[in-house]
């Protein structure tokens, strides 16, 4: 349908014409940091955190989403706010296995009563951009020539009749394939207290399927217990977000039939062989153009089948105290406070001679590493390591960072040599990446950062099934260093793909080599074995760890050794 | 003898209790709903790696083997890494629990004082205004939600007129020197623990009040101010002394409410504090951290019952000398 | 005592009869809350901005002229139709219980503008809300487009949307055109942090709405069907105590809550005391083994902080009124339970009760015809007394976010108040109604309760 194409394309457009003046008007280093020190304030309620940003208490307040305190900071002349599109996505998964939500029609009626607008407006007063394809406007995979489900009840109601489904008593449709009436749809959300806008939107959405003869009732849980009710697909629809990347490799993730297994991120069950094939391409594409192509159809796909309904992407909303602090960057996908946002990680610098305050929205969980998984944790971490790619605030693209180049090659791997237990997939022709590493770069405690370590943190991960960093690295057959500053990385399969998941974070070998135990390991906790005052928690990053008190803040001071300082 | 007796009883019944506890603290954290590995996910994580989580967290061997390793790990002490950080749950509680201490502490204190004072001095002049308040506030204490009148606090004193902190124990980064630092730890303090002052006070007021009016209609009391006795001294002397027996036990007895009612507090004003902590291990299925915070929690309350119940047989002269047996 | 004894004591006692006053106030709010509220307490939505203040806040100077709502209809046939360029036909026809506007373009080039004129009272909005309905009929070739636009008094025209160019029909459809979607705002020229209804609204007088439909010339004839307009500008202050954060009535939820109140409170108490009645007269009459196990019951049970349970134990059974009321009974049934046994062990070297064991009567005939009539003043007074803290522990889980939130209890609206902003916004009147009735409704009972103590317990009666 091109109707409503074209209306939300010129939106999409209008709104990041609006970004890019943005990003045009600020001006960036490459080089830096330009802050000797950072305070990360842990606060972890909405009220206080406003309060704080105030009081001057803290000078940078990320990801805002409450529309008072949104407005409140936007009428303040000393704060700026930044707004960015964001790799976002909040969802309605429908359960593919049950009925009635097996049924297409279903799932295209209820499609056609989820009032996007005016939950985006009531709930949030505009601050959500509405979403029907399956991947964000932010990310440059996005495809508008999607099949699109406008607000109309009415419809919603005439697709049923005519597919059958009869009004019955208490009205309650009935069912064609049993002549009984329809099953109740529980909807599962988190609850009000956690998540209270998905709750509301829960409650919204089951009152309209309610009102067009669909029996729907929402039910409200605890966050771990939906997921474990969602890791046996005990459900027949939920509501949710995914916090995603630029690469739409997830697609495969939510919507390929082999991850329909129990704990597989498949949870609507979604099984069809052409939707496979398109995905496998997606999965595996050789280059940006057949990935392209392929997450174009899938898209469409997709927005005919509807395992999900999407709703909205949120975008990063930041402000800043314009009399504090300077420098911050916009950038598409991450907002201007995103540990992913190197360049305002470089560029963000004091305004008076008072340290950087940057309020952290909830507690850090762990500093290790290995085993890191919150986006909190990573806010801190993140701005220890490096990234061998750098990516284009403006356009995106892959650009050199610690690496100065890269060449990708293919190579035939030996299937003999693969323990097929590891190895599932292995192409004839496999790809094959070569890295150019700098030679200035060097560890918080001023050792060398070299090929060496590249190597080690890959087969570190790799040989203690470490899952953060080793999902990503599962197609690794070997990892090879000719010299000092080069890095061969083999993998077992062809994917365009590949480049990306190797931006890791980087271990330093003599540190790591005596951790026998990673888990457990607190590396923010032991003190350096030979250089004094400093922690175990070392990497190549322009910031490390100066002090971390649980629950309060965390203190972060620049790497005296960062190889891109001035 | 007796009261040798009286003693082993108590132990006896107190450890029964402790293993009915344990036993139910184990039970409904395994039973319980809610995946602990769940909060681990993230979209491009396959099934396989899920149960590789879900072995290394030892949440794969049979119930029954997990009982015996949680009670054995338990009496020691040992409550296992928390699901969220990995970090040793002892470690975690070790680190919140002098800041439960010194909020409950600082206001089960002042809340007795000042709820004494006024209770001594309502009963001395009955009828009075400062009768009426005791008892007034006394009723309060039983009708107002304590999460309530934190948040009519904050409102007012926090948000309002901006003259307290909204929350934590202490500013960002904490100030050098041992005055300022005293003072901002006070200041922080001020509003929690006027809180579950004010609250507690009516209690004890209205507590002290009674009894004293009941003390001081007794016999010996007329005695002496027949005597001619300085009325104060009466009061203080002989009156207080004889009711302190009582308020010392209804002092430990009153201790497991407020370690259990911590938990609110310590939520509002983001206290971080035991309660707190069992409050958000509960919520996301901690199964360790949930367990050693509850687990110390109740140990906090069973002590606290058994020391009443021991100041009781120690003051009680029935139980000393060993008539009836209850 | 006969009941007429009781009531004249009853009526002496001051504070007694302040406690059954303020209890016969909710209790009236309860039965009457239907007559009382205008409301759909949770479903009836967006009646005001976002936490506006009760309507009698108008009193105070400040709020003199805090902007009131505006909200009309524009009906088929209030539109004032120009033709501007081909010849257009209008017509009324009706869809589905509907009146509709028909205009019918002839083949060729046309436009034609539809106005309606209104007074604004204010002189600023913080939010619009228009619905615009409308489909296109008979549309086989060529554009055809519709724009709508507000003129404010001083003239100046804002045109906040657009219509897609339709190249084929569109079933009747309704659009929102709300001041707070971006694409109003892009479309005013703002920011995504503007505000488009301060921008359109700066003024009070005559302002129009117009609609705009054009035609193709190379397009043949074409039917556009124009349905009911509204126009929305929710007002600053609303009812008797303002409403929440979806714009729902907040005086409505107080009056419900009052059910949920006296309903849970009383429940609770009455399952604890029924239960410790029960376990008192049994352990209190027969003894022994039996009296030993059911005291260290209670014993156990009394040594769990109560809190921490209630909160792992409402995760586990899930939020229902009714799992809250029998977990709150479940742990209350201990006080009542000691104080019956001890009533029941006194009453047992009673001498009527020595003779009806004499006469052969059976344990169970005894307990309940001579131990438990005789307890039951006593009884009744610990069930009162019981309430005011089963209402306290279900606020106390309900702000806690253990509650049921498709329940508009008190506990519930004070977690909202928390959850969505009230605090940052100083929205004291959502803050300090529900808190203020938990306490006065508690209050009224421990009055009553401490009454009933005092009249009816014997020893306060030997006194």
């Amino acid at each position: 349908m091109r109707k409503l194409q074209v209306l939300l394309l010129t939106a999409v457009a209008v709104l990041v014409l609006l970004a890019v003046p943005a990003l045009a008007a600020v001006e960036y280093s490459t080089k830096g940091p330009n802050a000797d020190e950072i305070y990360f304030i842990i606060i972890t309620e909405d009220e206080a955190r406003l309060r704080a940003l105030q009081l001057g208490e803290i000078h940078i307040y990320p990801g805002l989403t409450t529309p008072e305190t949104i407005d409140t900071i936007y009428a303040d002349l000393n704060m700026d706010i930044t707004f960015d599109l964001g790799f976002h996505m909040f969802y309605t998964a429908l359960n593919m296995r049950k009925k009635p939500l097996d049924d297409k029609v279903v799932r295209q009626a209820l499609a056609h009563v989820v009032a996007r607008d005016r939950i985006i407006n009531t709930l949030f007063a505009g601050y959500m951009l509405p979403l029907e394809s399956f991947v964000p406007q932010s990310s440059p995979f996005h495809h508008d020539d999607v099949k699109h489900y406008e607000y109309s009840p009415r419809k919603a109601a005439a697709m049923l009749d005519a597919a059958g489904y009869t009004m019955g008593p208490g009205g309650i449709r009935i069912d064609p394939a049993t002549n009984k009436p329809m099953e109740e749809i529980e909807f599962l959300t988190p609850t009000f207290e956690i998540a209270p806008s998905s709750a509301q939107i829960g409650q919204l959405i089951c009152d309209e399927a309610r009102a067009i003869g669909i029996p729907a009732k929402h039910v409200p849980l605890d966050f771990n217990i939906m997921l474990d009710r969602l890791d046996i697909f005990d459900f027949d629809a939920y509501c949710l977000a995914w916090g995603l990347d630029r690469d739409p490799t997830f697609l495969y993730h939510f919507f390929h039939s082999s991850m329909d297994v129990k704990s597989g991120n498949n949870t609507p069950g979604i099984r069809d062989p052409e939707l496979d094939q398109l995905l496998d391409t997606l999965y595996y594409a050789a280059t940006y153009d057949e990935a392209m192509e392929a997450s174009k159809e899938a898209q469409e796909m997709l927005s005919d089948l509807l395992p999900y309904i999407t709703l909205y992407s949120r975008p990063y909303i930041d402000a800043f105290r314009t009399d504090k602090v300077k420098g911050y960057v916009p950038m598409l996908g991450y907002g201007a406070a995103n540990y992913s946002n190197n360049w305002t990680t470089l560029n963000i610098a004091p305004v008076t001679d008072q340290p950087i305050r940057w309020l952290l929205p909830e507690d850090v969980k762990t500093l290790n590493p290995t085993v890191a998984n919150s986006a909190y944790d990573w806010e801190i971490l993140g701005r220890t390591t490096d990234s061998l790619m750098a990516v284009d605030p403006e356009t995106m693209e892959d650009i050199p960072w610690v690496a100065t180049g890269w060449e990708i090659e293919t190579w035939k791997p030996n299937r003999a040599e693969l323990d097929p237990e590891c190895f599932a997939n292995v192409d004839d022709e496999a790809t094959k990446i070569t890295f150019h590493l700098r030679d200035d770069v060097k560890f918080n405690d001023g050792m060398p950062f070299t090929a060496k370590d590249v190597k080690f943190s890959i087969d570190y991960y790799i040989k203690h099934k470490l899952q953060e960093q080793y999902q990503y690295l599962v197609d690794v057959v070997k990892v090879e260093t000719p010299d000092d500053y080069t890095v061969v990385v083999y993998m077992s399969t062809l994917s365009y793909w590949h480049l990306g998941n190797l931006n890791r974070y980087w271990l330093p070998e003599h540190i790591w080599k005596n951790v026998e135990d990673p888990e457990h390991f607190q590396p923010w906790l032991e003190p350096h074995p030979t250089v004094e005052g400093l922690t175990q928690l070392v990497g190549i990053g322009p910031f490390m760890l100066e002090s971390f008190e649980p629950g309060q803040y965390i203190h972060m001071v620049r790497n005296p050794y960062y190889w891109a300082a001035q | 003898m007796h009261f040798i007796r009286y003693i082993l009883k108590r132990l006896v019944y107190a450890a029964i209790i402790l293993f009915f506890i344990l036993s139910f603290n184990f039970l409904i954290f395994r039973v319980m709903p809610g995946n602990p590995v769940g909060t681990l996910q993230s979209p491009n994580m396959t099934p396989e790696m899920k149960q590789l989580v879900a072995e290394q967290y030892g949440l794969d061997k049979p119930l029954k083997d997990q009982y015996f390793i949680y009670i054995k790990n338990l009496l020691k002490f040992e409550f296992g890494y928390s699901f969220q950080t990995r970090r040793p749950v002892k470690d975690e509680i070790l680190e919140r629990l002098p800041n439960t201490l010194l909020l409950l502490g600082t206001s089960t204190l002042l809340s007795m004082i000042l709820g004494i004072l006024m209770g001594i001095f309502a009963a001395a002049r009955r009828g009075s205004v400062a009768e009426h308040l005791t008892i007034g506030s006394g009723l309060l204490a039983y009708s107002v939600p304590t999460f309530f009148l934190q948040l009519l606090l904050l409102l007012a004193f926090a948000f309002f007129w901006p003259i307290f902190p909204i929350r934590g124990t202490m500013s960002i980064p904490p100030p050098t020197g041992f005055f300022p630092l005293l003072v901002d730890r006070l200041h922080h303090l001020a509003l929690p623990a006027l809180s579950l002052t004010i609250i507690g006070a009516g209690s004890w007021a209205l507590y002290t009040r009674n009894a004293m009016s009941d003390a001081l209609c007794q016999d010996y009391i007329l005695t002496a101010k027949a005597k001619g006795l300085a009325p104060r001294r009466i009061l203080y002397h002989h009156a207080f002394r004889s009711i302190l027996p009582p308020i010392v036990t209804l002092f430990f007895l009153s201790l497991p409410g407020i370690i259990g009612g911590a938990v609110v507090t310590e939520s509002i004003f983001s206290w971080p504090g035991v309660g707190r902590y069992l409050l958000s291990a509960t919520l996301e299925a901690n199964y360790p951290a949930a367990q050693g915070a509850f687990y110390l929690i109740a140990l906090a309350t069973l002590i606290s019952n058994l020391v009443a119940d021991l100041a009781y047989g120690l003051v009680d002269p029935r139980i000393r000398v060993g008539q009836g047996g209850h | 005592m006969t009941f007429r004894s009781f009531a004249k004591q009853y009526r002496q006692s001051r504070p007694g009869m302040v406690g059954l006053g303020i209890l016969l106030f909710f209790v009236v709010i309860a039965i009457f809350a239907p007559l009382l509220t205008s409301y759909d307490p949770l479903k009836d939505m967006n009646l005001a901005n976002r936490m506006a203040m009760p309507a009698w806040f108008r009193i105070f100077p400040k709020y003199r002229d805090a902007l009131q709502g505006t909200a009309f209809h524009i009906t088929a046939d209030e539109w004032d139709v120009k033709t501007i360029e081909g010849e257009i036909e209008t017509a009324f026809s009706e869809q589905e219980g509907d009146d509709y506007l028909q205009l019918n373009f002839p083949e060729g080039a046309g436009k034609v503008l539809l106005t309606h004129t209104f007074g604004y009272p204010s002189d600023t909005a913080t939010v619009f809300e228009i619905g615009l309905i409308y489909g296109i009929s008979q549309l086989d070739s060529g554009n055809a487009a519709l724009s709508f636009s507000i003129v404010d008094p001083n003239g100046k025209t804002y045109s906040p949307w657009k219509s897609q160019n339709h190249r084929s029909t569109m079933e009747v459809r309704k659009f929102s055109i709300d001041s707070r979607d971006m694409r109003v705002k892009t479309a005013l020229g703002l920011g995504p942090f503007g505000d488009a209804a301060k921008t359109v609204f700066t003024s009070s007088g005559e302002y129009s709405l117009n609609i705009l439909m054009e035609k193709t010339p190379e397009s043949g004839p074409v039917t556009i069907d124009l349905g009911k307009m509204t126009f929305v500008v929710p007002g600053e202050v609303h009812g008797v105590l303002g409403v929440d954060h979806l714009g729902c009535d907040l005086w409505s939820q107080l009056a419900y809550g009052t059910r949920f109140a006296l309903l849970i409170g009383l429940s609770a108490a009455f399952i604890a005391v029924v239960v410790g009645t029960t376990i008192g007269i049994i352990s209190g009459y027969v003894g022994g083994f039996i009296d030993e196990i059911l005291m260290r019951l209670a014993d156990i049970m009394l040594s769990v902080p109560l809190l921490p349970i209630l909160i792992i134990l409402a995760a586990f059974f899930g939020k229902s009124i009714w799992n809250t009321v029998i977990l709150i009974a479940v742990f209350a049934w201990m006080g009542t339970a000691r104080m019956v046994r001890s009533q029941t062990l006194s009453l047992r070297e009673q001498t009527f009760v020595e003779a009806a064991r004499a006469a052969g009567a059976s344990q169970t005939y005894i307990m309940w015809h001579h131990i438990m009539p005789n307890v039951l003043p006593l009884v009744f007074a610990s069930l009162v007394l019981l309430i005011p803290s089963a209402i306290l522990f279900e606020s106390t889980l309900s702000f806690l976010g253990f509650g049921d939130p498709s329940t508009p209890t008190w506990g519930n609206m004070l977690q909202n108040a928390q959850n969505f902003g009230a605090f940052t916004r100083l929205a004291w009147w959502w803050i300090l109604p529900p808190g203020l009735a938990i306490t006065l409704l508690a209050m009224a009972f421990v009055l009553i309760g401490n009454t009933l103590n005092e009249i009816l317990d014997p020893r306060h009666q030997e006194r």
